[in-house]
């Protein structure tokens, strides 16, 4: 017996394989079902699917490994990374669907929502840089005065300190010099021992943390960055366009909508941060009119361009009426809210985390609308149901509970989540997360 | 079982979605959806449009004795959903393209609608819609447009749009938000709020859909709750309410 690869190709036009299920003659159309006019597509030969492919209507789409886009997990839409892999998660799709737009309001004086804004704005620079020799991959467009966003996008994050060391001796032992030469003629331990060392670490890494986010199949689809550092080198204007809202709404429209058709086959993130900044922004813009012409304008060029194209906005919710604020999240596809903690509760929540500080959570995060679900007719408010908390490699989103504060000073175990006793707090069965994490570290220095 | 029983969608007397007996003697009939912001009725919609092309919304109804309709051309447009839309799901319902016309009211409405004057704006998007007698419009978020063109009035919307629109069609289902602030007195959220009064009022039957007052559970969506509106029907409407439960493209209704 023998066997035929698998990519092996089929040559020749072998007659087809008669329908066993069917009488000669008998074809579908009989039964009322219209047959498809891509099958005509092989009429006289037979092509193979790659052609059939390419015979399809794909003008006005991105390429289909493009690295910053894979399907959704729920709905096998086409998805693109926020730059926050918390955020892509909350979203129910690993990213945000293309022909999508997510606003993120803020309350209070904070500038949480920046972050996300330069890491959305950043993922799209480094996604257009994965692959050098093309022309790029990735366009973004950001309705904003401030030209200097460019050069404060976060770069990505190398590893810890250690880490970004031990990478400099790797590079510095790959150059070609008389001692390295040297060193490797004699087998070293070490080398070993560093190799075992590095198995250790990927076992436990974040590929157990996130198994729906398939590091191994898209790779380059979201990258965590780090706030401390800078994208070198910074974004050039082939890779960001920047437009000012200051201009009359239908020369901005039309510049997005022209960039847009510049940038053919590229997927293109529009930004719109600080949306209504008073510094930038018109004061007819400040009118319901102007915001929600605004607002609808872009809303129709995202679904215009639907199959590569996506927007994020931010805004300040204090600076606007309630009212204002309703009609423009109703033309969002999502919206979500920020809410930062008080100087109370911040100084509470580093009392309870007192041993561990980086778990002090900076303010609650609501969903108002999610993508495509909320579209759909499915209701998805919750309150008070995530935290978020912004650090120098990360910005997290976890399910929130109240710590209690412990009194007894019992081995530096300061904090227990108690949220099966607060009112309007999760279940702890539901969420054994935040129980389990206070004592779960006790044990870790309790091996050590 | 008996037929009060059934947890099929039926909002008149004799046990159809959309009486036959409206579409008789060439009046022209209103229809009012109200949902919360957060709960958006485009499967409602969805299902109003099978039901009067396929004669019956299978999608919620599973009892095959449930009255079949006539198959009637049916016309939506929306002032937030793309076309794309509303092809896909109800390509998903085995909907016949051919059978109904999606008018596209989301792309480039903006551009078209700056330094216009809003009387152009207005007939604009009635050419949209074919005049047709014995069929049925769907029209989602018209009050959008109060919001979007400066100066915009409730009566304006109703006058210039509304009601001649109602003249195109037997039957104009209107989809509309409801802001529910008692205490916001400014001009734009009376307005919206008078716009959805004379929806009401001018409606025979109205269906609004609102989340839980609970709050979110995962069983249960929210409620549909069918009652008469301000103008009389021919055909009784059956006063009821329904939980519904919205998940994976699919909308199970139970009766409350």
């Amino acid at each position: 017996m023998s066997f035929r690869r698998r990519g092996e190709v089929l040559h020749g036009t072998a007659p087809r394989r008669a329908d066993p299920r069917g009488l000669p003659g008998n074809l579908l159309t009989s039964r009322g079902i219209p047959q498809r006019e891509s099958s005509r597509v092989g009429v006289g030969r037979i092509l193979p699917p790659t052609d059939q492919f390419t015979q399809l209507s794909v003008n006005d789409s991105i390429e289909s490994n493009h690295p910053g886009v894979r399907p959704s997990p729920a709905t096998s839409q086409q998805t693109t990374s926020t730059g926050c892999q918390d955020l892509d998660r909350l979203l129910g799709h690993m990213g945000l669907p293309l022909g999508n737009s997510l606003l993120v309001e803020e309350r209070t004086t904070t500038e949480f929502n920046a972050v996300l804004c330069k890491v959305f704005a950043a993922q799209g620079v480094v996604h257009n840089r994965v692959d050098s020799n093309k022309t790029g991959n990735t366009h973004l467009i950001v309705v904003s005065l401030d030209q200097s966003f460019a050069k404060q996008l976060p770069g990505t994050y190398k590893g810890s300190k250690k880490d970004i060391k031990r990478s400099k001796i790797a590079e510095e032992e790959s150059k070609l010099t008389v001692q390295n030469l040297a060193e490797q003629g004699q087998p070293s331990r070490y080398n070993d021992l560093r190799i075992a060392w590095r198995y250790k670490l990927t076992d436990g890494g974040s590929k157990d943390e996130n198994p729906t986010y398939n590091v191994d199949e898209y790779q380059n689809y979201s990258n965590q960055f780090d706030i401390t550092t800078r994208l070198m080198p910074a974004p050039t204007p082939q890779e960001i366009s920047f437009l000012s809202p200051i201009q009359p709404l239908q020369t901005l429209l039309s510049q997005i909508d022209r960039i847009i058709t510049q940038n053919k086959g590229k997927l293109v993130r529009i930004l719109v941060p600080s949306l209504l900044h008073p510094a930038m922004y018109p004061p007819h813009m400040f009118k319901l009119s102007g915001i929600v012409s605004l607002v609808h304008g872009l809303r129709g060029i995202v679904k215009k361009y639907q199959s590569r194209c996506t927007l994020l906005a931010t805004v300040s919710a204090d600076m606007l009426s309630d009212f204002m604020l309703s009609q423009v999240e109703n033309i969002f596809d999502a919206a979500l809210i920020l809410e930062p903690f008080d100087q109370e509760m911040l100084k509470f929540l580093e009392r309870a985390y007192k041993s561990q500080p980086n778990k002090v959570q900076h303010g609650l995060l609501h969903i108002l609308k999610l993508p495509v679900f909320s579209e759909r007719g499915e209701m998805h408010v919750t309150k008070s149901e995530f935290a978020f908390k912004n650090g120098r490699k990360k910005f997290e989103i976890e399910e929130w509970g109240i710590p209690v504060e412990d009194n007894d000073d019992m081995g530096g175990n300061t904090s227990s989540s108690s949220s099966s006793t607060q009112p309007g707090l999760r279940n702890e069965s539901a969420h054994p997360q935040s129980a389990e994490k206070p004592g779960g570290n006790t044990t870790v220095n309790l091996d050590f | 079982m008996s037929s009060a029983q059934r947890q099929d969608l039926v909002v008149f007397g004799d046990h159809s979605v959309i009486s036959d007996q409206i579409f008789q003697n060439g009046f022209h009939h209103l229809i009012t959806i109200t949902a919360s912001p957060f709960t958006s009725p485009t499967w409602l919609i969805n299902s109003l449009v099978e039901s009067q092309i396929l004669g019956r919304p299978y999608s919620l109804n599973s009892d095959s004795s449930a009255v079949q309709g006539h198959s009637r051309p049916v016309t939506v447009g929306s002032f937030v959903h793309e076309p794309q839309l509303f092809h896909n799901a109800l390509g998903k319902l085995k909907v016949s393209p051919q059978k109904y016309k999606v008018v596209d009211l989301v792309t480039d409405l903006v551009a078209k609608s700056l330094g216009k004057p809003k009387n152009r704006l207005y007939n604009d998007i009635l050419q949209q819609f074919p005049l047709q007698a014995q069929s049925v419009i769907v029209l989602e978020q018209p009050e959008l447009l109060l919001s979007l063109l400066e100066g915009s009035t409730s009566d304006e919307i109703h006058s210039q749009l509304i009601a001649p629109l109602m003249k195109r069609c037997s039957v104009l289902i209107l989809a509309t938000n409801i802001y529910n602030d008692g205490e916001d007195t400014t001009r734009d959220s009376l307005e919206l709020s008078r716009f959805t009064l004379g929806c009401i009022y001018k409606s025979i039957a109205i269906m609004s859909l609102r989340p839980l007052e609970t709050g979110r559970a995962s069983d249960v969506t929210g409620t549909l709750r069918i009652t008469r509106g301000g103008a009389c029907s021919p055909v009784h409407v059956l006063e009821n309410e329904y939980l519904y439960l919205n998940q994976k493209e699919t909308t199970r209704l139970f009766y409350r």
